[in-house]
């Protein structure tokens, strides 16, 4: 009886660690904001769109500020104009950091600098059940 | 004399111009507290005036549920509002200002109910037409 017992609790163990193993990978990704920060300046710097579909939630929402008036853009044409501009590298140097981050919201600042202006994206994660995922960007030019 | 006479007129009816257009709005836009609170009235006690100034044309609406984001117009918040208005919430208020900058400002603001929180992030963006509202995520729990 006592062997029997210890299998089976030697099974579910087994079971348990391989079960966690499965969904390591993605878990890890987006167990974290940083994942997501990471490859959204990627794709906006360097063109690199791999990951970029998988990060950003259906409804996020891309603005950006011209003069008096927001234009904004949906999750499509933002995935769109990144595959367009797949692999172009920008002219600009990037720097990023952490505006403000608590369990259930981050915003991070990206800032390009070009020869001459700057464009700082804000960008919003949210911990959505199914990890973080950007759900907001705003950029300003000046 | 006529000269002066007209200088002096079209300069008064632009201090006039200036004062009728602006002052109002200018004062309310220049910082994002008027929108918070305006947002803070028509959601805790339906008071839907002024609220549709305060959010910008291309805002949206987030409801975290499960492992789905739901998200809405500013149509859909303002028929949502009308729908509900001067309806008071059976819930205590408390707002913090989570970040602000030059740029952008992000206030939490909690709905504590019997059981239950809604935790609204109302993002405002600083458009050149003053503090407007652009984004708002809610998770309940």
């Amino acid at each position: 009886m006592k062997t029997l017992k210890s299998v089976a609790l030697g099974v579910c163990l087994f079971l348990a660690c391989t079960v966690a193993k499965a969904n390591k990978i993605s878990d890890d990704k987006s167990a974290s904001p940083y994942f997501a920060i990471n490859t959204y300046v990627d794709a906006v710097s360097r063109g690199k769109v791999a990951d970029l579909e998988s990060v950003i939630d259906k409804t996020a929402k891309f603005s950006m500020l011209r003069g008096k008036n927001l234009i904004s853009f949906d999750k499509t044409e933002m995935v769109n104009f990144a595959n367009e501009n797949a692999n172009t590298e920008q002219a600009c140097t990037v720097t990023s950091s952490i505006v403000s981050t608590n369990t259930d919201v981050t915003v991070a600042r990206v800032d390009m600098q070009y020869d001459g202006f700057v464009r700082s994206n804000y960008v919003t994660l949210t911990n959505t059940g199914s990890g973080w995922k950007i759900t907001n960007v705003y950029s300003v030019f000046k | 004399m006529l000269k002066s006479v007209t200088i002096a007129a079209c300069l008064l009816m632009t201090v006039a111009f200036a004062k009728a257009n602006n002052k109002l709005n200018d004062d309310n836009a220049a910082s994002p507290n008027n929108a918070v609170n305006t947002y803070v009235d028509a959601i805790s006690h339906g008071k839907a005036e002024g609220l549709s100034q305060v959010i910008d044309k291309s805002a949206k609406f987030s409801i975290l549920q499960g492992k789905n984001i739901l998200s809405f117009s500013k149509a859909d918040m303002m028929a949502y509002v009308k729908e509900n208005k001067n309806i008071d919430q059976a819930c205590t208020i408390s707002t913090s200002v989570v970040e602000s900058n030059n740029d952008m400002t992000v206030v939490k603001v909690d709905m504590q109910y019997t059981d239950f929180v809604r935790s609204n992030y109302v993002t405002l963006t600083n458009t050149g037409n003053g503090w407007e509202i652009t984004s708002v995520y809610s998770v309940v729990r």
